[in-house]
């Protein structure tokens, strides 16, 4: 990016072929339709490219573009992740079936298993679309894309300590939304073994 | 296949937008903020320029000294971008805004206190330092906004507010030397009021000025 912006015309297709990918996955969760994807996309480089003088040397491109794309996906009326599909579909095994996390483990579990996995997919993303929209945020930028705290912190115009909370809040829900659905009625609290397994989520 | 075409289509049409180089902007923006500041100077000047009017030359050096530092801490804020790149979130902006404001109120006003010249005056109620601090002030952000027109597609809003609050507290650094008031309602109208003005226009001008401009939907 410092070569692009200092003129080298050259270093474009190199940083489109580095985040590209990564700002097609941002626009995908939050809109199904592909022209619009598309659109974001193209878009969000010619925005970086307009503005290509002010980045300032040694910064986080990417998110510097995750933010550009943000906003257009805002101005363009990809409404996070709560969007729904252009079909109208709002069942939660359709929904998990369209995912392609659900798809890859399909293909290697069994048919018990896979609907179990399916489940809890939909049920974690409809935990995950309930959600306040900063917890939904700094979730994806932190434990999606693997930002650190504190560039997703200013990534998002927000406090590191105010980032942190949304980040505890929100897997917390995300945690007690899986585990209440797995727990038998009457039973408080998560079992050793359903901790264990949703270590990962927090 | 369909990501290769599109990755042709967005190369193809990145050729023909033009962008100028980090070099020709800040060519650019260099040559629009000198010549705000040097705007806002003039009119300074033929408004008067440095008037003592019956403070002590201590005092003037003083509260100039002390507001310049409370005033840079501040616009640095104001100013630069954290390390990401980011312009820094609405929260600090206002914190970057208002502690120096009110630093220097206290300054102005507790100096004015020690030197006895805090008393009222109801004849200078702050019209004129508001008139003359929003007119610098203008200039200077006029100047800044003009000068990242259509270059901020991040934050464009608190980047105009950053460039208002910025504009206002470099016009209350001149309107300090030029009023001798240190009565404390003719400060904050005449001195402080202008400052959230010029933040607030800011924030409405830069988010329609200052983010990329859009074009239509594809075909």
């Amino acid at each position: 990016m410092n070569r692009y912006a200092d003129g080298d015309a050259s270093a474009f297709p190199i940083l489109y072929d580095a985040i590209a990918p990564r700002i097609e996955g941002l626009v995908r969760r939050r809109t199904r339709d592909a022209s619009r994807i598309d659109d974001i996309v193209q878009q969000t480089f010619e925005r970086i490219h307009r503005a290509r003088g002010t980045f300032i040397r040694g910064s986080d491109v990417l998110s510097w573009a995750f933010k550009i794309a943000r906003n257009l996906c805002l101005d363009l009326g990809a409404q996070g992740w709560r969007e729904r599909p252009a079909g109208g579909g709002n069942g939660k095994d359709e929904e998990a079936a369209a995912d392609p996390i659900a798809d890859a483990v399909a293909e290697v579990v069994d048919a018990e298993r896979i609907a179990t996995a399916r489940e809890t997919l939909g049920r974690l993303v409809r935990a995950f679309r309930a959600l306040p929209e900063p917890q939904q945020l700094a979730l994806e930028l932190v434990r999606v894309e693997g930002f650190s705290m504190a560039v997703a912190a200013e990534n998002l115009g927000v406090t590191l300590p105010s980032l942190k909370m949304s980040l505890f809040r929100g897997a917390a829900a995300l945690r007690d939304a899986v585990l209440e659905a797995a727990q038998p009625r009457g039973v408080r609290g998560p079992s050793d073994a359903g901790k264990e397994h949703l270590r990962g989520i927090t | 296949m369909e990501s290769l075409e599109r990755r042709n289509r967005i190369l193809a049409s990145i050729g023909k937008i033009p962008a100028p180089t980090r070099r020709e902007l800040v060519r650019r923006q260099a040559w629009l903020v000198i010549s705000g500041v040097l705007g806002a100077l003039a009119l300074f000047w033929v408004e008067g320029g440095l008037r003592a009017t019956g403070r002590p030359p201590s005092l003037v050096a003083w509260t100039s000294l002390g507001t310049s530092c409370f005033i840079g801490v501040g616009m640095w804020f104001l100013f630069t971008r954290t390390r990401s790149g980011h312009r820094r979130g609405w929260s600090v902006l206002a914190l970057a805004t208002i502690a120096p404001v009110v630093a220097f109120v206290l300054w102005r006003y507790g100096l004015g206190h020690l030197y006895e010249l805090a008393s009222p005056w109801p004849t200078r109620p702050g019209y004129r330092c508001f008139a003359m601090s929003v007119a610098t002030g203008g200039i200077l952000l006029f100047a800044l906004l003009l000068a990242w027109r259509g270059l901020d597609p991040m934050s464009p809003a608190a980047t105009g507010a950053a460039f208002g609050a910025g504009a206002g507290l470099g016009s209350a650094l001149l309107i300090d030397l030029w009023c001798p008031v240190s009565y404390l309602p003719h400060l904050l109208v005449g001195h402080v009021l202008p400052i959230a003005l010029l933040a607030a226009a800011g924030a409405a001008i830069g988010r329609r000025m200052l983010r990329a401009f859009r074009r239509g939907p594809p075909a």
